[in-house]
């Protein structure tokens, strides 16, 4: 197929909120202030796991300035949320599971006195002995964080015969990998303001990546009609999966029902660490077997994830973690489980990546530690084994749509690093102590929720009396972008300049429900809704057209805001004088509706929801490192994504993700280490959670797309926000290995991990020269 | 942030006369970069804060008879931008340009870094070696004290809470003086240090790996940045000729330092890295001829 | 009781005078009470630069400034491009080299990046780096942002 000649689509237009954003107009919710407010706070847990015995306000109610207290005997509805499991109270009735439980909930006159009156509300506990170590959570004798027991989930997908492949293979590879609890550091904390609105409605201001999901789950708490809810989400101050679930939301809600008034909390950095998402630490237990040609014929897996107190999005990120732990490979023989358990150590969620960016670690260290030892070129290993269209996916699925992984894999000599590396890996002469190192890593990304999730987007295309439109998606954008591609794809669909097309996101009022902004879809099927929106616009533009031109509608072309005659062009009439003779007919606007289903796989995988994908992104990362033996610090230089996005709707905005991609996983994978102990958060700022400067990002980080087109996709296009991160740390990681000689089997790889290991290594080299 | 009572000196006399009124009730800020984190966190037990930031007495770089006074409302955005520091005072310089960012070295002072006495305090390694002295003044009067001899502990120096630091200084660095400054941060900015340290020598001669004098000082690996005298005595004693013999030296620095572990690094790790942070900054300079760094 | 103080100072090249809790930070009276929301808080600490103004002409993180301590000063935030008219050239730089996603980090980046070439007009990639070091963003990777001062540094000096 012979790409278009497109106005918009494939182009690098600038977002469209940037001008906005650069000059600080823009507000954020967080930026909100509304008359008469007043100022909220949360009385989070004095022990990370706890029994309440007694709760005691009154010293803080008598407090003047102090409008409400609430405790969980205010939650007018279900004291419960979470996107799956509605396991974690509003506000904790007799039990505390973590250090950020929310106990009480104050409204004040002022920041001041709310933090005062928090100091006055006497909790009463008997602490419990903390979980805090996944592996002794599953056994019988451990405490239960939630009376059911500790494992919220257990996965078990298993295909072929393990084995029997594994007595075949010639060369097993087994190893144990951990992965760090990531923090997502969106810039904008967890903060809001709501108020009382026209008509009785309760309408919340703050940073989420699913409006109507939040609407839905706040009318369950409040005891309240969803048409009473609106919930506005744009713009939002990052995200990255860590706003998916409801933070503050019910709180506020609650302080503004009980108090008839504007209330707005603000988080500070510390209360949101401690409180809120992370990504799931994971020790993955790894059994690969292959043959001497380097054919795989069996992976046996075991995950243990760490999902914190309560469940939210933890089952899902778990299973999506089996479907993706044999990476984008054929294996026929499969046995993966995966258990989500509870603990006392904060609460993990979504987070970009959703379980990938745990398991590419472990199978792309499999991959390169299997490529050495059998002496294949890794890119060859890879190419042997990869999934192509037609295969058989690991967990059962027959894959139909595009498949990037060879694409992907022969792009990576395309990229400057690739033929440029023996140049930069020359010996450092003058300090031998320093090392560099080239890797890298294959992943793939499902797109969308999977089987057994109604999985649609929504859009609503509103004709405008200046001729321009208004495209209403449900979905936010916190950064990634999907508000210009929308633009663009209005634009190019109604063509119509591009400045003709506002675009409204996460309003609950105002945008088509279009499902979570998430598992890299908002793009997709965002951008599907789209098209279906503007397709029924045209044909009511064409058919106002042929009334006021007398003309038949298959006479009609459209061009650069005007409906036209085809074989006259300059006969037409513009989207201007179209939209007055509606507003003359009518006095109204039409306006028109796109909803599109996201197609599935053709089978589901027994006992694992979700499970499979249809569609996936695919993407190798590439790193030059250079690891300082003296210190164990590593030292990213250059950086490279090779991605198959489809067909890319904006340059611009793809890079941006992909080097932004890149250096998240460049933190995950060196430096961001949430220390937790005994249920204690021991890193709650950026001084001491460390994610990475402009100082510490490579020279150059290149994008180089490989194009697979989605046929299904908008304009042929897929989504790639979180294949772009997948599988930066492995590549790191195996750039060390390829540096040092040093496995790294741990993540992050911080300097005083690698130097120890180092360390731990030159003992055994000695002990075998002895 | 509690209620506070705000008050401000524009002279050093004025500050002095604050500072007795109030007696232990009061607080210091200058900069605020340090003192108002803490603030935030209810970590002041002080009700009282003085603001000297505006004291013209108290800011300022200049020579003097072969020495260099830096006085200590100096920001360390004014030492980096300093021609007399570039010169006289270079591993003054390095350190700070290690701390912070931008926006925290244009707003911390370097009287500030001393005062909070943070065993991780950038420029305090750097001044130990460059054997700074410090002068305290009271209402009383004043006395002059070594850097080595002002820190008690985290936090903790011989200040009364009368008296203010009036005036830092140090001897210029000779022609044929060098050194460095070495910084471990868990990033390559806005790092806190894991380790750091300093070093100054004296080459006996061009041509010569032999040194007459030596200071060394390691910061964050101790209750206060210290001394490493058995490594200064080493170079002193020793010609500097291969890399065996400066990795021989260095590893004296394991009997200097008593770290302890925390959320950056394992006491195994700074103990190790007190050593090797040493080793490199030698290789380092002695690859460069023992010139400074540039 | 909180004390108070009579305050006053230049923002965005505009004299004001007004009263302040002698507990209350710069970054608060900016947003609060001069509504100038531009400014934003990411971490209350200095460690992030969200909150990166001018202050007497060098770049500061807002929220570690006690209000009291602005008596006197001259102050520029993201909005302030009538008195620092660089702050147009970098603010378009950075939508067309798309520097920006989320944008929450974007005025703080701005105004170290302004800091920066009004110190020094022409600076390397290195000393870009070094001058955005203070600004922490979670979106972009900085590659963009760097490119876009770049930028803003040739567009200024044309």
């Amino acid at each position: 197929m012979i790409m278009e000649d497109f106005k918009y689509i494939g182009k690098s237009v600038p977002r469209i909120d940037a001008a906005d954003k650069a000059s600080g107009k823009i507000k954020y919710m967080s930026d909100l202030n509304f008359p008469g407010m007043l100022f909220g706070k949360i009385l989070r847990a004095k022990y990370p796991h706890a029994l309440i015995k007694k709760i005691d306000t009154s010293q803080a109610k008598a407090l003047p300035g102090v409008v409400a207290v609430v405790t969980w005997e205010d939650v007018p509805g279900l004291n419960g949320f979470g996107i799956v499991t509605p396991d974690q109270p509003v506000l904790c009735k007799d039990k505390v599971r973590y250090i950020g439980d929310a106990v009480a909930a104050i409204a004040a006159e002022t920041k001041e006195l709310a933090e005062k009156a928090l100091t006055l509300i006497d909790v009463e506990y008997e602490p419990l002995p903390v979980v805090d170590d996944p592996i002794k959570a599953i056994q019988s004798d451990s405490p239960k964080v939630h009376d059911d027991g500790n494992i919220h989930l257990h996965t078990k997908v298993v295909r072929g015969d393990v084995r029997k492949a594994f007595e075949e293979a010639d060369l097993v590879i087994e190893h144990i990998y951990c992965t760090g609890e990531q923090e997502h550091a969106f810039l904008e904390i967890e903060t809001g303001i709501a108020r009382i609105e026209e008509d009785d409605i309760l309408t919340i201001y703050a940073g989420s990546q699913y409006p109507q999901r939040d609407q839905m789950q706040l009318s369950r708490c409040l005891a309240l009609n969803p048409c009473k809810i609106r919930v506005v989400s744009y713009p939002v101050g990052g995200a990255f999966g860590g706003k998916d679930e409801l933070t503050i939301q019910p709180i506020l809600g609650l302080l503004v029902l009980k108090t008839k008034r504007p209330v707005k909390m603000v988080m500070t950095r510390e209360e949101s660490v401690i409180s809120y998402w992370k990504r799931h630490p994971m020790i993955m237990k790894y059994k690969t077997g292959v043959k001497k040609d380097g054919t795989l014929v069996a992976n046996k897996v075991i995950i243990y994830a760490d999902t914190g107190a309560y469940a939210s999005l933890g089952g899902p990120v778990v299973n999506l973690a089996i479907e993706h732990a044999c990476g984008p490979y054929k294996l026929s023989n499969v046995d993966i489980e995966g258990y989500c358990i509870y603990t006392n150590n904060g609460v993990s969620g979504a987070f970009r990546g959703f379980g990938v960016p745990e398991t590419a670690f472990a199978i792309e260290t499999q991959m390169d530690i299997i490529a050495e030892k059998l002496g294949i070129n890794p890119i060859e290993l890879r190419k042997k084994n990869a999934l192509q269209k037609g295969d058989i996916a690991p967990v059962g699925n027959k894959l139909t749509t595009s498949v990037g992984t060879v694409a992907v894999l022969d792009g990576i000599s395309k990229t400057k690093l690739w033929k440029e590396r023996e140049k930069y890996l020359v010996k450092n002469t003058k300090k031998p102590w320093i090392k560099r190192g080239f890797g890298f890593a294959l992943t793939y990304q499902g797109t969308g929720l999977g089987v057994g999730l109604p999985d649609y987007g929504g859009a609503i295309l509103r004709f405008c009396e200046n001729g321009g439109f208004e495209v209403g998606v449900g979905l936010v954008d916190y950064g990634q972008g999907i508000g210009t591609s929308y633009a663009q794809i209005a634009a190019e669909m109604m063509k119509c300049p591009i400045d003709k097309i506002k675009v409204v996101l996460g309003d609950t009022a105002l945008t088509a429900d279009s499902g979570p902004t998430s598992a890299s879809r908002g793009l997709y099927l965002g951008g599907k809704a789209t098209i279906i929106a503007a397709e029924k616009m045209m044909t009511v533009l064409k058919e106002k057209t042929s009334e006021m031109l007398k003309v038949s509608v298959d006479n009609l072309d459209a061009e650069n805001g005007y409906i036209c005659m085809k074989n006259q062009p300059e006969k037409k009439i513009s989207y201007e004088e179209i939209a007055a003779q509606f507003m003359k007919e009518t006095d109204h606007l039409p306006e028109t509706e796109g909803y599109f289903l996201m197609p599935l796989a053709d089978m589901k995988v027994e006992n694992a929801f979700g499970l499979p994908h249809h569609i996936f992104a695919f993407s190798a990362h590439l790193a030059l490192v250079e690891v300082n033996t003296l210190t164990g610090q590593t030292k990213v230089l250059k950086g490279a994504e090779v991605i198959d996005a489809g067909d890319v709707i904006n340059r611009q905005g793809l890079e941006a993700q992909s080097e932004g991609g890149f250096v998240m996983g460049m933190g995950y994978g060196l430096f961001e280490n949430m220390i937790i102990e005994k249920g204690i958060f021991k890193t709650t700022n950026f001084s001491t959670y460390i994610i990475p400067s402009a100082e510490d990002i490579p020279s150059d980080i290149e994008t180089v797309t490989v194009t697979d087109p989605e046929e299904t996709g908008p304009y042929r296009a897929k989504g790639v926000a979180e294949t772009v991160m997948c599988a930066t740390a492995p590549a790191i990681t195996n750039a060390i290995y390829n540096a040092v000689g040093l496995r790294i089997f741990k993540l992050p790889a911080t300097s005083e991990l690698v130097y120890t290991l180092l360390e731990k290594k030159e003992e055994k080299c000695n002990e075998s020269t002895n | 942030m509690k209620a506070l009572n705000y008050l401000r000196a524009d002279t050093i006399d004025s500050a002095l006369q604050y500072l007795d009124e109030f007696k232990q009730d009061i607080r210091i800020i200058a900069g605020g970069t340090d003192l108002v984190v803490r603030l935030k966190q209810d970590m002041v037990k002080e009700n009282n804060i003085l603001d000297i930031s505006r004291i013209k007495e108290l800011n300022g770089i200049f020579r003097e008879n072969g020495t260099i006074h830096v006085l200590p409302l100096t920001t360390h955005t004014d030492i980096l931008e300093s021609e007399v520091i570039d010169k006289y005072a270079f591993i003054l310089r390095e350190a700070c340009a290690t701390i912070g960012s931008p926006q925290i070295r244009n707003r911390g002072t370097l009287g500030g870094n001393i005062v909070n006495a943070s065993p991780a305090g950038d420029s305090i390694s750097a001044l130990f070696v460059q054997t700074a002295k410090l002068k305290l003044k009271s209402i009383n009067g004043e006395r002059v004290v070594s850097i080595e001899e002002f820190f008690t502990g985290p936090g903790k120096t011989i200040l009364k809470p009368n008296e203010l630091l009036v005036d830092i200084f140090m001897p210029e660095l000779e022609e044929n003086e060098t050194g460095f400054f070495k910084k471990l941060g868990q990033r390559d900015a806005l790092a806190i240090s894991v380790l750091n340290v300093a070093v100054k020598m004296r080459r006996r001669g061009a041509g010569t790996n032999t040194f007459d004098r030596a200071v060394v000082a390691f910061g964050a690996v101790a209750p206060t940045v210290v001394r490493g005298r058995r490594v200064e005595n080493a170079i002193i004693s020793s010609s500097l000729d291969s890399s065996k013999q400066i990795h021989y030296i260095a590893r004296l620095a394991f009997r200097e330092v008593s770290p302890i572990s925390d959320i950056r690094a394992s006491l195994k790790y700074r103990q190790d890295m007190s050593i090797n942070l040493l080793y490199e900054g030698l290789l380092d300079l002695r690859a460069n001829d023992w010139k400074r760094k540039t | 009781m909180v004390q108070t103080m009579d305050i006053s100072f230049a923002l965005n090249g505009k004299e004001y005078k007004l009263s302040v809790p002698a507990n209350a930070v710069l970054l608060d009276i900016i947003r609060d009470k001069m509504h100038l929301t531009g400014t934003k808080e990411g971490c209350g600490r200095g460690e992030c630069g969200a909150c990166t103004i001018l202050f007497n002409g060098r770049s500061v993180n807002a929220c570690l400034i006690l209000a009291p301590q602005a008596d006197g000063a001259e102050i520029v935030t993201v909005e302030g491009a009538d008195v620092e008219r660089k702050l147009l050239s970098i603010q378009k730089a950075f939508v067309e080299e798309g520097a920006i996603q989320c944008g929450f980090c974007t005025p703080g980046m701005i105004m170290s990046s302004l800091y920066l070439l009004n110190k020094n007009p022409n600076p390397s990639i290195s000393e870009i780096r070094e001058g955005i070091s203070g600004n922490l963003c979670r979106c972009t990777g900085y590659v963009k942002i760097i490119k876009a001062v770049e930028r803003a540094s040739k567009d200024i000096g044309k």
